[in-house]
Formats: C-alpha cells, sequence, structure tokens
C-alpha cells in the first residue's frame, strides 16, 4: 500500500495552494477607465503621450487625469514612478487655504476677517513697525493683497531672503508695506508661511500635524514629506512632497464638495467661497482664497472652463478641477523657468481641445 | 506559481523512475504494484493540451495538464492550466500590460459510456489560481488577484485501445473572485472546448 505513495504526493503537490503575493489594485480611490468611455479619442491621447515624451512640453513628469471619477490617464515620465515623491513647489500654498477652511469648520476661527496682529501676538515688534499692517487680515493673506513688499517674479531676492532666515514669518512680517492691505495684488507665496503659523497657534499643532490628522488620514494619503523653516513653522510656501496620485486626491476632495467617502472633510461653503473669484488682478486670471480661476476673456478661456480652478505651482506642479466636466487635470512638472503659466498650463488647454472636438 | 507546475512533474516523474527501476528488489516491489493496481482496476491517465477558452470577449488558448488516478468508471485527478499567447491591453492607459493567468486544482471524472472507438466521460475541475497584469518590460507583476472557477466538460476519447488516445472537451468555465482593472470574472466565463492527447499512463484499460 505504501507505494501508492507517489500518487498522493502527486495529488498534494498538483493541488498546491499558490503562495504568491496577491496585489491588489490601487483603486480605492477611482476605478480606471479609457478615455474611449467618455467620448474621447483614445489616439489622440495616446498623441498626447507620444507629444510628452518628445518633451514638447518640457520636463512633465507625470500627468493623471480624472473623468467622471474614473482614472482615464495616468503616466510617468523622466524616469518618475507612481510612488515618487515630489516637492509640489509653491502648490503647497493651497493647503493653507484649505486648513483655513477646516479650522473655521472646527471652530478655530471664526472668521478670515481676523487680524492676523491678533492671532500672532509674538511678532508683536515686528507688525509695530507700521500701524497698518496691523490691520492685514486673513483673508488679504489669501487673495495676495497684504501689501507687504515682496517680490519673487521679476527676481527670487524675497523668496530667498526668507528661506536663508531662521524664522520665515518674522522676516515676512519685517517687511515693510508697499501697499494698502486689501489694495493691490501682488504674488506672495511666502504669505502662506503667515498662515501656516496662525494654523499653529491657532491648533497648537504644526500645519503638517493637522493637515495629517484632518486632510490626510483621511484621503488614505500615507507617504508624504514637508519640511519646515529652522523654527519649527512648516514650510506652507513651498515644502510639501506628494505623490502625484496623492496631490490628485486634493483636488477630487475639492470636487466632490469635500465629501470623501460618505465623511465631509471640508465644509461646501468653503470650498464655493475659496474656489470662487473674489478679484481680477489680470486680464488672464482672477483669484479666489489662493486658487486660479480662469477669467472668460477671448482667448484666454479653455473650453467648458468657466467654474474651473486651479493651482499653478511654479516648478509645473499644477492641478486643475473643472466641475463642468467633472474634470481633474494633475500635472506634474519641473518647469521653473516658465513660472506659473507654462508647459503645464498649456497642457490643460490641450486636454481642454480634446473635450472639444468630440461632443 | 511556477512551484506547482514544478511540483506536478517531480512527483510525476519520480513514479516513472520508481517504475523503471531495473534492479531485482525494485522490479520485485514495482511488479507487486503493477499487480496491485491491475488487480484493483487502478489506472494512471494524463492529458495534455490546449483549453480555448474565453477570454475578454475573444477566445484565447491556455496550455492544459491533468493527471488522473482511475479507479473502474472513476477518476480523480490534478489539473493545470496556463493562459498562452500574449494579451495585451491598456490598464492605465496608455500603458498597455500582459495579462498572465495560472491555475491548478483537482478534476474529478466519470465515464458515461463507451463503444469499440470512443469513450465519453463527464469531469468537472475545481482549479484555484491568479491572474496578474504584467509589465512586458520589467515583467513586474503590476496588478495580480486569486481567481478560482468550476469547470464542468464532456470529453470523448476516440482510439480507445492504444496508450495514446485524441481528445476532445466542451464545457463551460465559471471564474469567480477576480479582481483585476479592466476585466471581472464575467470575461472569462463561458462555453469552452478543448483538444489534446490523453495517455494511458498506466493500466487504464477503462
Amino acid at each position: 500500500m505504501k507505494n501508492i505513495k507517489p500518487f498522493f504526493l502527486l495529488i498534494l503537490f498538483g493541488s498546491c495552494v499558490f503562495t504568491n503575493e496577491n496585489l491588489a489594485p490601487d483603486q480605492q480611490t477611482w476605478n480606471y477607465a479609457l478615455p474611449n468611455q467618455f467620448n474621447l479619442i483614445n489616439d489622440e491621447f495616446i498623441n498626447l503621450n507620444e507629444a510628452i515624451l518628445n518633451d514638447e512640453y518640457k520636463n512633465i513628469q507625470a500627468l493623471v487625469i480624472i473623468k467622471d471619477d474614473q482614472l482615464i490617464f495616468e503616466n510617468y515620465y523622466l524616469d518618475q514612478q507612481r510612488e515618487d515623491l515630489n516637492n509640489i513647489d509653491n502648490a503647497t500654498n493651497i493647503l493653507t487655504s484649505i486648513a483655513i477652511g477646516m479650522a473655521i469648520d472646527d471652530g478655530y476661527l471664526i472668521s478670515i476677517e481676523t487680524p492676523i496682529a491678533d492671532l500672532l501676538p509674538e511678532y508683536e515688534n515686528e507688525l509695530s513697525n507700521d500701524s497698518l499692517k496691523k490691520t492685514i487680515t486673513i483673508r488679504q493673506l489669501l487673495t495676495h493683497r497684504s501689501g507687504l513688499s515682496w517680490d519673487e517674479i521679476v527676481s527670487e531676492n524675497d523668496l530667498e531672503e526668507m528661506m536663508n532666515s531662521d524664522d520665515w514669518v518674522k522676516n515676512l512680517l519685517k517687511k515693510p508695506l508697499d501697499a494698502i492691505p486689501g489694495g493691490r495684488y501682488n504674488f506672495n507665496s511666502g504669505a502662506s508661511m503667515i498662515l501656516s503659523k496662525i494654523i499653529q497657534n491657532l491648533t497648537n499643532e504644526t500645519l503638517s500635524s493637522y493637515i495629517d490628522r484632518r486632510l490626510f488620514k483621511a484621503l488614505e494619503i500615507e507617504e508624504w514629506l514637508w519640511t519646515a523653516d529652522p523654527s519649527g513653522t512648516t514650510n506652507a510656501t513651498n515644502g510639501l512632497h506628494l505623490t502625484q496620485l496623492d496631490f490628485t486626491k486634493i483636488g477630487y476632495l475639492l470636487l466632490k464638495n469635500g465629501l470623501w467617502k460618505d465623511q465631509v472633510i471640508l465644509s461646501e461653503n468653503w470650498i464655493y467661497e475659496s474656489t470662487t473669484s473674489q478679484h481680477q488682478p489680470s486680464y488672464s486670471y482672477s483669484l479666489g482664497y489662493l486658487w486660479f480661476q480662469f477669467t472668460e476673456d477671448q482667448g484666454n478661456a479653455p473650453y467648458n472652463s468657466k467654474q474651473t480652478f486651479y493651482i499653478p505651482g511654479q516648478t509645473g506642479y499644477h492641478l486643475y478641477i473643472n466641475p463642468e466636466e467633472n474634470l481633474i487635470v494633475s500635472v506634474g512638472a519641473t518647469n521653473y523657468f516658465y513660472r506659473l503659466f507654462g508647459p503645464s498650463y498649456w497642457l490643460y488647454f490641450v486636454i481642454m481641445d480634446l473635450h472639444r472636438d468630440h461632443l | 506559481m511556477h512551484k506547482c507546475y514544478l511540483g506536478l512533474l517531480l512527483c510525476f516523474f519520480q513514479y516513472v523512475i520508481i517504475a523503471q527501476q531495473a534492479d531485482s528488489l525494485t522490479q520485485s516491489k514495482t511488479n507487486n504494484f503493477t499487480h496491485f493496481l491491475k488487480k484493483k482496476n487502478i489506472g494512471l491517465t494524463a492529458f495534455t493540451g490546449f483549453d480555448v477558452t474565453p477570454t475578454m470577449e475573444n477566445f484565447q488558448k491556455q496550455i492544459r495538464l491533468d493527471i488522473s488516478v482511475t479507479h473502474e468508471r472513476l477518476s480523480l485527478g490534478v489539473t493545470y492550466s496556463s493562459l498562452l499567447g500574449v494579451l495585451k491591453q491598456y490598464v492605465i492607459f496608455p500603458n498597455t500590460y500582459r495579462l498572465n493567468a495560472q491555475h491548478g486544482g483537482v478534476i474529478l471524472g466519470i465515464r458515461i459510456f463507451q463503444s469499440k472507438w470512443i469513450k465519453g466521460y463527464v469531469n468537472t475541475a475545481y482549479h484555484w489560481g491568479q491572474m496578474v497584469w504584467e509589465d512586458p518590460v520589467s515583467k513586474e507583476y503590476v496588478f495580480s488577484s486569486k481567481s478560482e472557477g468550476i469547470k464542468p466538460e464532456f470529453e470523448i476519447t476516440i482510439y480507445p485501445e492504444f496508450w495514446l488516445q485524441l481528445s476532445a472537451k466542451v464545457g463551460y468555465q465559471q471564474i469567480s473572485k477576480l479582481d483585476l482593472p479592466q476585466i471581472n470574472s464575467a470575461d472569462f466565463s463561458g462555453f469552452f472546448y478543448s483538444l489534446g492527447l490523453k495517455l494511458n499512463l498506466n493500466n487504464e484499460k477503462y
């Protein structure tokens, strides 16, 4: 009877359990779909992909497109991969806009009309050198109208000087006013450091800790890196590193009016207020609370993008949220040379043209 | 996955080697064993061939290997199948990946009729394994999912009086528990047919 052993061994081995690990698809957030499932033409997106590969859009590292809650395009270039953490540069600013909304939702902050002087007692000296400085409000910081002297578009002197100082908020608040607060627009990504410090004072935790607790954990963003200035204040100017998919999730939360898996993460009212135009500093864009919008001027508006809001990071990390098309376009790039409106910006226009061409 | 295939082969060769030992002691044991099998009407058969199964709105070949122990009209064995060919598809657009599928399991069968030239069987296989979207360049498994299935089939073998027979099968394959982007269990479920050779390895006179 023991000679029958080979047969039993045969059955035993043959029916062995497959031991390979099951790699679950990363579909917790979005299912995968093809562009042609949304009346788009696959080949045109292939052509776009080829153009990016041929560097026609200069140093694009990643492109993610979410359409009707489905991931319809995700590709990485220049040796980038899905899991790579990249610095989203001054697109980091937008987290302060979201954090202020959350602080209001959580009852830490009553109003964005609150003067920053009331929330930053440790900078009394810096705010005292001009009585008007004490009137700067959170709203003015959120709309780049603080009036603080600052230049990071023509030169980077002020940004560099701030980043070389020991206390970035102190460095900013020491700057003289070159306009009445609330008046002239002046793009100032450094001002987000003041908002970061305000969040820290309101919540007794750093901005990175607060955002992690309130936003990242809810969005299942597990891998991130966020630098701080030498004084320990979270670098809200340009310090956040995220994967492209996680960067995209932030836009998706706003597209879904703050709702994530049946949980309210950010109030709909704040999203509406912060993403609609508060003023129009340029013929080509208007501003919400650090979010940009397209103007409707002829030639400046991409197809069907009247309600679109976006954050144009200077290195090319752009996030476009288009409620009309239920669309997110998330671009990663290293295009510092082009500043805010470079190849990442053009890429969004091209993608919207692909929507228009195939109605 | 390859452990399964390797296991099958090792066992098969182990059996063949034992059966072909030439020294007198083993010869005697082998004769006794063969005699025992013959007396108990126990046989050993193998099937090797191709299943042509539904695969994402199309049909695709899978290599298939069955080895079964038979006793009178009944058979019990193991089955292994692996998707063949290059099936590439957009998964996370614009990137294409190659589908790789391997399953192993058990197969039960019963002979339902026989004539001089033809035998008919009804078999049912229960198999499990995994399907993966594989990066064709790096060979990395980008996504994988365990899956299982049941496969009732009708089989006829032709020329049953010889150790090598032609075998044809038709059946229905029901795959379940598949969770992969762009595909689901229904893409692999449906009627299939199969062609191959059946080998009477030992004493399979039924």
